[in-house]
């Protein structure tokens, strides 16, 4: 389903800075990868080329057998349909309510009123938010706040969710649900890719895990405990 | 909430965020838009001024002295054969020299000094209103006929209102470009600035699948809005200056000077443009300020 082919991604400023360098893998409809790294391994980068925010400066990422770095401007609103995003921020509008957040995903699809009202319940249901659909962000805890964007993911009925640090913000209680609401997510079929930097979180589940480093991917996708373990004391620490 | 009316609000909002720019985007639209009106209204008064004043003004074909009453009843004859003529009038040296001293209020003594009387016979020709247009053509056709000396159809007049109409046009016309291509320009930035202060927004949409049309159509409309607005502004400020206009100038000279304010069909074009330049300076902003998807 998801294909990255020796993809490079260079970043040109005042000087050079190779994000993504050469890395390849392979996902399958309704897998789970966690992408574990420190800041500045090229998480993100990875994470926006997926849903055409970067174009790769090298190499092809294919989904459903389309070279989205080919892709037309005008093709990309329908990928960004079809793959739901989740930040470590939220990217909640702090001027609406919970049930505002969560639609805005239908409205621009212009889904009619009826049919944003069932999904978005449906979406604000999944993640236990329903009670809170007339609260403004503001008033909702850090995990509250990130299962909203979790459902305003959620609602489009995405194929593949991708999340970048969705529990760096969290207490590790809240972390842990957050989590456990993804492994839900995937168990209806959605493709998930996790990044993290925490790999406490990837030890609690049986996901493969690629290990990327200074843009390049060193280890993985495996979930062997020894190829891992040499990343609990390099990333592990850090938290 | 519908998708309808999530675009409305987030083009009401944009109306209410950087209120001092939304005045002056709109102020300028109405000063550029109410320059606009002027030079129409100015156009169509001197042009109705114009079509009046031929309305009144006859063709007057002068006749040769040596012209016999044969020959002024022949010419008389070809202008009612036309289908551009109304109606012709001969008036005799006689009664040309009776209307001269009646014109200056002159008695016959100071006149007496004259020899003879110098005033030629005249034909008045009234024309058709709808042949006014080509009354320069006319004239200069009647002038090449066998016994007429010379043509008046108020020539004069005709050119010095057109002159002063021309000016007013090309100097209101061209600080009317100027002015619009500023109001573009305010629009431009205003939008700027709103899609600016939405850019959370503006990115939510984007990763959620919105089209360009979709973050772009909320700006458009408030781009509209002011187009619309400062058009409207524009021309109630037009209709005030020509109310104190008219109620104060309303004889000039000999003739009564009768002013129209622009027809409906006008105040709908003028407000189109408006809008037309809100649309313009918007779409650029909305263009150049979100960039790539």
């Amino acid at each position: 389903m998801i294909s990255f082919h020796h993809v490079s991604k260079t970043f040109y400023h005042d000087s050079t800075i190779e994000a993504l360098d050469d890395v390849s893998f392979s996902m399958n409809k309704g897998d789970f990868y966690f992408i574990l790294g420190p800041s500045g391994a090229g998480k993100t980068t990875l994470m926006r080329i997926l849903y055409r925010d970067l174009k790769p400066t090298r190499g092809q990422v294919i989904i459903d057998g389309k070279n989205i770095g080919k892709m037309k401007e005008k093709e990309i609103p329908n990928l960004r349909r079809r793959v739901g995003v989740v930040f470590q921020d939220f990217k909640l509008l702090n001027d609406r309510s919970v049930f505002e957040n969560v639609a805005i995903s239908l409205l621009v699809q212009g889904e009619d009123k009826y049919e944003i009202n069932r999904r978005v319940m449906r979406a604000l249901d999944q993640v236990e938010l329903t009670d809170k659909r007339d609260m403004n962000p503001r008033q909702l805890s850090g995990g509250e706040a990130q299962r909203v964007s979790m459902a305003r993911a959620l609602v489009k009925e995405p194929e593949i969710l991708v999340a970048d640090e969705p529990t760096g913000n969290l207490d590790p209680d809240l972390a842990d649900n957050i989590m456990d609401q993804f492994d839900a997510i995937n168990r209806r079929g959605t493709t998930l890719l996790v990044a993290t930097h925490d790999y406490r979180t990837v030890q609690r589940y049986d996901f493969p895990c690629i290990v990327l480093k200074d843009g390049r991917l060193i280890e993985g996708p495996t979930r062997d405990p020894d190829h891992l373990r040499p990343f609990v004391g390099v990333y592990g620490e850090e938290d | 909430m519908s998708t309808w009316r999530y675009l409305l609000r987030f083009a009401v909002r944009n109306l209410t965020v950087n209120r001092l720019m939304n005045v002056v985007a709109v102020g300028t639209t109405a000063l550029a838009l109410f320059i606009v009106a002027g030079v129409v209204l100015v156009h169509q008064n001197v042009a109705r001024t114009l079509e009046g004043l031929l309305e009144q003004t006859p063709v007057i074909l002068y006749l040769e002295d040596e012209a016999d009453r044969e020959e002024v009843s022949d010419l008389q004859s070809r202008l009612l054969a036309r289908d551009d003529v109304t109606d012709v009038e001969y008036r005799s040296k006689e009664e040309a020299w009776e209307a001269f001293r009646r014109s200056l209020r002159l008695e016959g003594d100071l006149l007496e000094g004259l020899e003879g009387n110098p005033l030629p016979a005249s034909l008045h020709v009234n024309l058709d209103p709808a042949a006014l247009e080509h009354v320069e053509n006319i004239a200069a056709e009647f002038q090449e006929w066998s016994g007429v000396e010379s043509v008046d159809y108020g020539r004069e007049i005709i050119e010095h209102l057109r002159g002063f109409s021309n000016v007013i046009q090309v100097a209101l016309g061209g600080t009317g470009v100027i002015i619009s291509i500023v109001a573009i320009f305010i629009i431009f930035n205003t939008i700027r600035l709103s899609v600016i202060s939405c850019s959370t927004e503006i990115d939510i949409l984007k990763l959620v699948g919105a089209t360009r049309w979709f973050i772009g159509f909320p700006f458009v409309v408030s781009g509209i809005a002011y187009g619309f607005f400062g058009s409207i502004l524009g021309q109630g400020l037009l209709w005030i200056l020509y109310w104190l206009v008219q109620s104060r100038v309303a004889e000039v000279g000999f003739m009564q000077l009768q002013l129209f304010f622009l027809s409906p069909l006008w105040i709908f074009l003028i407000i189109c443009l408006g809008s037309l330049l809100g649309v313009i300076g918007s779409a650029t902003a909305v263009r150049r300020a979100i960039g790539r998807m």
